[in-house]
């Protein structure tokens, strides 16, 4: 048997049986969905590897099962079959607190329509996930007043998410995912609802964060933004498909590239 | 924490005003409508003498052997007073224990009494004068007889509002005389006037207009009591009656505190191990004036069928309120699982929940005790022929309470239940 020292977990089959390097690492998870009669399986046996500090795209048509592995990937659901380790943790060993945890800690997520509070202004909207840390009111601010600085917006403090353009909200949603320091930021099509102005900016802000080491894993329909990814996935039928296996370097290089500063 | 979960609760009630206001309606009417009905049980049996404290009735705690639920109103009383009667010797000696303060032993008879307005029978209470004390009966006019009075004590009568108006026709009584089995009698008091209010010594509200006597003259007037255990026979004298184990006593002690209780319950006991009463302590030996209401006056099953639909009507509100948080948590759901997103878990989204519904429970107590006490004050006002004046007390405010917590408690879980089980992502506003 062997440990992992890091992450202090057992493989049984002798072998690690994952990188150590990787923040998310499927093997062969399969999510069913049944409604009544009929089962619609919406990911088979899917397995893919992001490394730390990558930053992944995600494509594929609709119905295809992105927002599925996304939402695994993210433990806001559970999954039939497979293994899902997440920072090295087999999240399939976590209670519901520790998950709940997890996603506290380590995971930000950023979603197409912002999912902003709407009757809570943007400091107390960036609060929520410090607050369930049981962070202290000062050292709340302080990472608050960091973040905003970030994003562009700290003028806009007390503003309602209806008082800020699509953009601003998305900047918002951001610096949300980025307030709790997550290893992972998890975006679902978060420049779906923006023009293209708006999302070139968002793309920046995202590969700016990356930059800083964090894991992106972003889901996309636009090839233009998946282009600026270190490495496209599809996902076809519930599985994982990298038409660039093998070309993983290159494509890594050329997103970082575009990176101002790097 | 608490006090974001009670900002959210707030923010998520004004979010949907309309909503908000047809649960609170909802529950109000439901707790409104099982107020009045509790307060119109709790009146009937209600004693209104609730400044009497450290005051117990004593008794052997016995329990007719049948079945109670099988027997009338009626029935009820004479089979359940019985039990609660001494003799006179035991009244007597357990009088004299040293740990009672106090005490009033008293008996009801019928007496034929001669007055202004003409020959009534009258129900006349044979009382020690301690009885006008321990229960702080109020006097319209006049006082109780008195060791001060010296002779005319063991002549002297208090009426109370009902007698007066029947023996005297309305007219001043204070002073006057009036005439039982030939022998004159001075009216000494009067009590105040309470509108047909149970008096904790009277086995029912209902019983007729009284007159209250020195116990020690109902041996000189042959008055025989109308409430006994089995034994009394007619053909027995006074003195027999006095000495035997016929019980048809009341004996209301004052024991001013715990040490005294315990002592004078032991002694009790002790006593019916010597007489060996079976049966004894089926019941408290020692009850308030409250508990030996409530053990002896039989509620109206009208009343009593009208409270189980009251609860029945509050259940189908929790019912109602209970759809009705499913549909508010639907419509909070995608908040909700956006905060398990962010790190909330299962428990602390319930909790949220839960607050959100037991502020919707307080506000509609608040509506509910109001609702219910403009219903009482309605209900006085056009029900003239009532037992007693209704009125919300304390203990109706505090069950109203508990009633509002159940109802917001039981109406909350199962919505509460069913959102923080399902998993985030089908709740989250993906697109």
């Amino acid at each position: 048997m062997t440990v992992d020292p890091r992450s202090g977990i057992r493989d049984r089959e002798g072998g690690l049986g994952y990188s150590p390097s990787s923040m998310i690492d499927m093997q062969g998870v399969k999510k069913v969905y049944n409604s009544g009669l009929i089962a619609l399986e919406a990911l088979n046996e899917l397995s893919l590897r992001v490394e730390r500090g990558e930053f992944v795209a995600i494509m594929g048509p609709s119905g295809s099962g992105k927002t599925t592995f996304l939402n695994i990937a993210g433990l806001l659901d559970s999954f039939d079959e497979g293994r899902y380790l997440l920072d090295g943790q087999d999240v399939r060993a976590c209670c519901d607190n520790d998950l709940a945890q997890i996603r506290n800690r380590k995971i930000g997520f950023v979603f197409q329509s912002f999912n902003l509070i709407p009757d809570l202004d943007v400091h107390d909207n960036l609060e929520i996930p410090l607050r369930y840390r049981g962070m202290r009111a000062g050292e709340r601010k302080a990472r608050i007043d960091r973040v905003l600085e970030e994003v562009g917006l700290t003028a806009r403090r007390h503003h309602l998410p209806t008082e800020l353009s699509g953009g601003q909200q998305q900047r918002v949603a951001i610096a949300r995912a980025l307030v709790g320091q997550p290893q992972l930021i998890l975006a679902d099509e978060p420049t779906g609802n923006l023009d293209s102005v708006m999302a070139g900016q968002i793309m920046e802000l995202l590969a700016r964060i990356n930059g800083q080491g964090t894991t992106i894993v972003m889901v996309t329909h636009s090839p233009e933004l998946a282009a600026r990814a270190d490495r496209k996935l599809h996902i076809l039928d519930g599985k994982a498909i990298d038409p660039w296996a093998g070309k993983k370097r290159g494509a890594v290089v050329r997103a970082r590239s575009l990176e101002p500063g790097r | 924490m608490f006090g974001f979960y009670l900002r959210r609760a707030l923010h998520s009630l004004r979010r949907t005003p309309v909503l908000t206001s047809v649960m609170i309606i909802d529950v109000a009417l439901g707790l409104a409508v099982w107020t009045l009905a509790f307060t119109a049980v709790e009146a009937q049996t209600r004693y209104p003498a609730d400044r009497a404290r450290h005051v117990y009735h004593v008794d052997w705690g016995t329990m007719p052997s049948f079945d109670r639920e099988a027997l009338d109103q009626w029935q009820r009383v004479v089979s359940v007073t019985p039990h609660m009667l001494l003799s006179y010797r035991d009244a007597e000696r357990m009088s004299q224990h040293p740990a009672v303060a106090r005490h009033a032993a008293t008996f009801t008879s019928q007496l034929a009494v001669d007055a202004p307005t003409g020959r009534h029978g009258v129900a006349a209470r044979f009382a020690d004068r301690t009885l006008f004390d321990l229960f702080e009966l109020e006097f319209a006019e006049g006082r109780p007889w008195s060791e001060a009075d010296g002779g005319a004590r063991r002549a002297s009568v208090v009426l109370d509002a009902g007698t007066q108006r029947a023996l005297f026709g309305g007219a001043r009584a204070l002073g006057r005389e009036i005439t039982i089995d030939g022998r004159p009698f001075r009216v000494a008091g009067v009590l105040k006037a309470t509108p047909q209010q149970l008096r904790a010594y009277d086995f029912s509200f209902d019983s007729s207009p009284a007159i209250y006597l020195p116990l020690e003259l109902f041996t000189e007037l042959g008055a025989r009591p109308s409430f006994a255990t089995h034994g009394l026979q007619r053909d027995q004298t006074m003195a027999q009656l006095l000495d035997s184990k016929v019980g048809f006593m009341q004996l209301w002690v004052e024991l001013p505190d715990a040490g005294a209780q315990t002592a004078f319950a032991a002694f009790v006991r002790s006593m019916a191990k010597q007489r060996g009463v079976t049966g004894a302590e089926r019941r408290p030996l020692l009850m308030t004036p409250s508990a030996f209401v409530h053990a002896s006056v039989p509620v109206s099953s009208g009343f009593l069928l009208f409270e189980a639909c009251a609860f029945l009507a509050l259940l189908a509100c929790c019912v109602n309120l209970s759809r009705l948080l499913i549909v508010k948590l639907e419509a909070r759901a995608p908040e909700l699982a956006l905060q398990r997103a962010l790190g909330a878990t299962r428990g602390s989204v319930f909790a949220q929940h839960m607050l959100e519904a037991l502020m919707v429970g307080a506000l509609a107590t608040a509506l509910g005790l109001g609702i219910a006490a403009l219903g009482l004050v309605g209900f006085n006002a056009v029900v003239p022929d009532r037992p007693v004046e209704f009125a919300i007390d304390g203990t109706g405010v505090a069950l109203t309470c508990a009633a509002g917590l159940f109802a917001a408690l039981s109406a909350g879980v199962l919505p509460g239940l069913r959102m923080c089980r399902a998993a985030p992502a089908s709740r989250l506003r993906l697109t």
